[in-house]
């Protein structure tokens, strides 16, 4: 498949899954860490049990070497909601695809000087995760663990001869539902 | 939900989070120098070394740790590792390497390796080791530690490496690739064989293949390539009245006729 191509099909799904009609809820979302930035901002849909996010993540210079920017688009799955007092609480697990925006040190499709497939791509990676969320009127907060695809291979390649610690990491955040 | 934001903020007394896989911010800092310094405090009077040979620690940090546990209950001078220390570059990959060679009671050294180029590893590896290349005098030979890793930095340095080399003392080089490799071309290739075909370079030692490989040239330079660290599979190159290559898995044989 041509580079263009695999871009225009996954913006053609996030367009389609944002524009379906079946009955959905929207959100806005603020999060820290899980490779979503010091700040990750960004917009999500609910169907009954599927969820699908984009986030705009930023770490700060003064945070690091240089300001970074990611983008994630993070889909799950989650239980159904238990109800607690007022609040519900549901448990989840889904995909984030992370990709870095504007960062001349990575690459998404590779470089004409290497060979072809030389390299996967560096600006682009996978990270399962797992969380949970408890929600009271039109507040939710969340909490998440998450590992990038490159560390559970590294993890699995290395018979496990490493401290679990150096491949999870977590984030928290907060949503908002619109009112309908 | 209060309950729920204080968990938040206990767990984060547990350490920051990871907030981009592509951060840069690299504790360690001129490793390199820290441990030529720790070799020469222990150089003493013998006149051989026994150096551990590792490399393409890339995702099997697990398996060089092994080889850590190994050689600290050895009687090995020094631990060189011959590039490909991360997959991709990244800041976190960096991290395990230095938590890794921190639990080494010998000196470590290393190369860069072509997957050390990506992301931002040139400028973490910097930071964390020092110059990508350099050399040292050790007992009386020269080890020249080379980047010849052309795809990511571009033409290596053969001015330098060639200046090196001009000396009385006897040589081993130690970089990535080695000869043939297919990562360099022609001239390149020509320009090192002219290089190692110096009397007084014994030695040329390499990573890459993930393959143990060995050779004697008709200059004489015995090249040797180690195989990558997984199962234990390490190098050893013994250096006095000559030099002997040996391939371990762990237990060692040796290579060199």
């Amino acid at each position: 498949m041509r580079k263009g191509n695999q871009m225009k099909y996954i913006a053609l799904l996030i367009f389609a899954l944002f524009g379906s009609q079946a009955k959905a809820e929207y959100s806005f979302t603020m999060q820290t860490g899980a490779y979503n930035g010091v700040i990750g901002l960004g917009i999500g849909k609910h169907f009954e049990s599927y969820k699908t996010e984009i986030l705009l993540g930023h770490v700060p210079q003064f945070m690091d070497v240089r300001d970074l920017w990611n983008l994630s688009w993070k889909n799950h799955v989650s239980s159904r909601p238990r109800i607690i007092d007022y609040s519900s609480i549901s448990f989840y697990g889904g995909i984030n695809t992370i990709a870095a925006l504007g960062n001349k040190k990575t690459y998404i499709f590779l470089p004409d000087q290497y060979p072809d497939g030389y390299y996967p791509p560096t600006g682009l990676r996978v990270a399962p995760y797992a969380g949970f969320e408890t929600r009271r009127g039109n507040f939710s907060t969340f909490f998440e663990v998450t590992s990038l695809d490159l560390y559970l291979e590294t993890y699995v390649r290395s018979n496990f001869n490493m401290d679990i610690s150096e491949v999870v990491t977590y984030g928290f955040g907060v949503r908002y539902f619109p009112a309908e | 939900m209060l309950k729920f934001l204080l968990i938040g903020l206990f767990l984060s007394s547990c350490g920051l989070p990871e907030f981009s896989p592509w951060q840069e911010s690299v504790p360690e800092s001129n490793l390199t120098q820290k441990h030529l310094d720790w070799l020469k405090e222990n150089e003493g009077d013998s006149d051989s070394i026994k150096i551990a040979i590792t490399g393409d620690t890339q995702a099997v940090i697990g398996h060089f740790r092994d080889i850590i546990n190994i050689t600290n209950d050895s009687d090995f001078d020094f631990i060189v590792v011959l590039g490909d220390l991360t997959d991709l570059g990244l800041r976190q990959e960096w991290m395990w390497f230095g938590n890794s060679i921190a639990k080494s009671t010998k000196p470590v050294l290393t190369v860069v390796g072509n997957h050390d180029g990506l992301a931002a590893g040139d400028s973490m590896y910097r930071k964390m080791f020092g110059d990508l290349n350099y050399s040292f005098t050790y007992r009386g030979v020269k080890f020249i530690m080379w980047n010849n890793n052309y795809y990511e930095w571009g033409d290596p340095d053969f001015e330098w490496l060639e200046k090196e080399t001009t000396t009385p003392m006897s040589v081993v080089i130690m970089s990535h690739q080695p000869p043939g490799s297919g990562t360099l071309k022609d001239h390149h290739e020509k320009r090192w064989k002219k290089i190692r075909d110096r009397s007084n370079v014994v030695a040329s030692i390499h990573g890459h293949q993930h393959s143990y490989g060995y050779v004697v040239e008709d200059g004489g330079t015995q090249v040797y390539t180690v195989e990558r660290v997984i199962d234990e599979h390490f190098g050893m190159v013994e250096i006095g009245k000559s030099v002997v290559f040996s391939n371990c898995k762990p237990k060692c044989e040796r290579v060199t006729k």
